[in-house]
């Protein structure tokens, strides 16, 4: 069991829309360390994400930071320092770049150091930078997972939550990102990964949980994983 | 970069002077009584269609029950002054707290919905409202409520023979949404609502409380439109459920900003210019047969831009979207 947890799931179980997508799930995050979560599609990869962020209904208990998340609606999960980069990124595709980025400083309002994350941001993607003024929709996929992953650290978070991050982008990007999020873990901030890319994320990753119809079916550290016989015949094919 | 949308907003504060200017000077040369009620309609229309655009527009949830706060607002003022004998200019602003809060009563149940059950939700409740001023006694029935003259006076809204006076109360009332909605897109609730119009699921991502977000808009939009209400009562001298509250008039609410373009801040006054005189002219030529035909001209003009322009009319603008397009 990992020390200094930060985040905590105890026999979580939730339904998303009418399935029973997750059950009985346990699992520890513990502060600075990378986590992936991987699983064939439908695994439940995603609805865990949804739970953590207070999108669905659960049972079971979540604790951020030693505090329960029950009945602490979905904003509230954001400011309490959980920032989620979505599937599918949803970004504000007719606000500019730059809007985009405000919009994450959105939960930090009234905080005069709320813009001051766009450093970092414009450090991990400088291309960000230089396209502050275009609308986010004539961003390429790349780019755009630039601005959904910028936009989430806008919100300060202590613990970031990436949902299938290289989906729909050309794999030299998908290399530049995954360092990226190396590079905020390394700067504090706790990272979850949903990822079906199962190589590139056991690559970055501490530790892995793999999920199987809703259920953890093993988890260990990443080398651990990836070793692992079954898992490599399951989802590598070999 | 923020300079830009600083320079943006700084050359929109300036046009928006201009054409206040403009609209104010309009109706001075015309002595024709027709034309000057007209224009006088189109500007209140413009300031309706301004408080619809914030809830509508910006925030994304399309009300077609706005009649209701028009018929609250205007109910509000006129009792007040006929039974407390308050003037219509304090009575505005009570007719746009009432009106705000019955947006926000409303809201409360209807924002759990989304999408299009919102807006039929809106419908069905102006329409009960309708039914239930139409059947109150205390608020004049079906007979609706009469405002006597009582003698020139700017406190309390009354012109006999001029029509001057009521076109720069209107165009006050219309320049004060104008700047309500300037102000909002710049602000944090512009920001959320943006963000709830577009996509739910990431608002709430960022901390944006998506209830609260609507509901603010809601008060807004609906508190604006109650004023615009109390000035139409005051201007008209005579309300009944009919004319204010029928479902109807909450489509002509609507129809401007949807026509100009939504969630722009010319959207509903380039609307509203259009349209108001376009149904007022097809009525005057058809006479009482027109009602029908001035919603099928709507609804032709309304495929018709939908078709070509479907960002609407703001759109043949072309120097405010500029800064928009991509460098490269």
């Amino acid at each position: 069991m990992p020390h200094d947890p930060i985040l905590i799931l105890d026999n979580v179980s939730a339904s998303y829309r009418g399935l029973r997508a997750l059950q009985g799930v346990s699992m520890t995050v513990a502060k600075g360390e990378i986590v992936a979560v991987v699983g064939a599609n439908g695994a439940g990869k995603s609805t865990l994400l949804k739970a953590i962020s207070g999108q669905v209904a659960t049972e079971g208990a979540i604790s951020f930071d030693g505090k329960p998340l029950a009945g602490v609606p979905g904003h509230m999960i954001t400011r309490a320092g959980i920032g989620l980069v979505p599937e599918g990124r949803r970004l504000f595709p007719r606000l500019s770049v730059e809007d985009n980025l405000r919009l994450g400083a959105y939960a930090r309002r009234g905080d005069p150091n709320r813009f001051k994350p766009l450093d970092l941001v414009f450090t991990l993607f400088p291309r960000l930078a230089e396209r502050l003024a275009q609308r986010a929709e004539t961003l390429s996929g790349g780019e755009q997972q630039m601005l959904a992953i910028g936009r989430a650290l806008m919100t300060q978070p202590r613990l970031l939550m990436l949902d299938e991050p290289s989906q729909g982008i050309m794999p030299k990007l998908v290399d530049a990102i995954l360092a990226a999020v190396v590079r905020i873990r390394d700067l504090g901030v706790t990272v979850l990964l949903v990822e079906q890319r199962l190589v590139e994320a056991l690559e970055i990753a501490d530790r892995a949980y793999v999920l199987q119809t809703g259920r953890v079916v093993m988890h260990g550290t990443a080398k651990e994983i990836a070793a692992n016989e079954d898992v490599r015949r399951a989802y590598l094919g070999m | 970069m923020a300079n830009a949308i600083v320079k943006r907003r700084r050359q929109e504060l300036v046009v928006g002077g201009v054409v206040l200017a403009g609209l104010a000077l309009l109706p001075v040369p015309i002595k024709d009584v027709y034309t000057q009620n007209l224009i006088i309609i189109t500007v209140l229309f413009a300031g309706l269609a301004q408080a619809w655009n914030i809830l509508g527009g910006y925030c994304g949830q399309i009300s077609l029950g706005h009649a209701l706060y028009f018929g609250i607002g205007s109910y509000v003022s006129t009792l007040l002054y006929l039974k407390l004998g308050i003037p219509p200019t304090l009575g505005l602003f009570a007719a746009g707290i009432v009106a705000g809060a019955a947006a926000l009563l409303i809201g409360w149940p209807c924002f759990r919905l989304s999408g299009h059950y919102y807006a039929i939700a809106t419908v069905v409740v102006g329409e009960i409202g309708y039914l239930l001023f139409l059947n109150w006694d205390f608020v004049g029935g079906a007979t609706g409520v009469f405002i006597p003259f009582k003698g020139e006076s700017w406190a309390e809204l009354q012109f006999k023979t001029a029509k001057l006076p009521y076109h720069f109360v209107v165009l006050a009332f219309a320049a004060a949404t104008w700047l309500a909605a300037f102000w909002l897109e710049g602000s944090r609730w512009g920001f959320a609502w943006r963000a709830v119009k577009d996509d739910v699921v990431a608002a709430r991502s960022l901390g944006v409380n998506i209830f609260a977000s609507k509901m603010a808009a809601a008060a807004l939009s609906g508190g604006f439109t109650g004023m615009g209400g109390a000035l139409y009562a005051q201007y008209v001298g005579y309300i009944d459920p009919d004319s204010v509250l029928a479902g109807h008039f909450s489509i002509l609410i609507a129809l401007p900003a949807v026509l100009g373009g939504v969630g722009t801040l010319w959207g509903p006054l380039i609307g509203a210019a259009v349209l108001i005189p376009a149904s007022e002219l097809s009525r005057s030529y058809l006479g009482g047969s027109g009602r029908g035909v001035d919603l099928m001209l709507y609804g032709g003009l309304i495929v018709l831009v939908a078709l070509a322009r479907p960002q609407g009319l703001v759109s043949l603008f072309n120097w405010r979207r500029k800064s928009d397009v991509p460098a490269a």
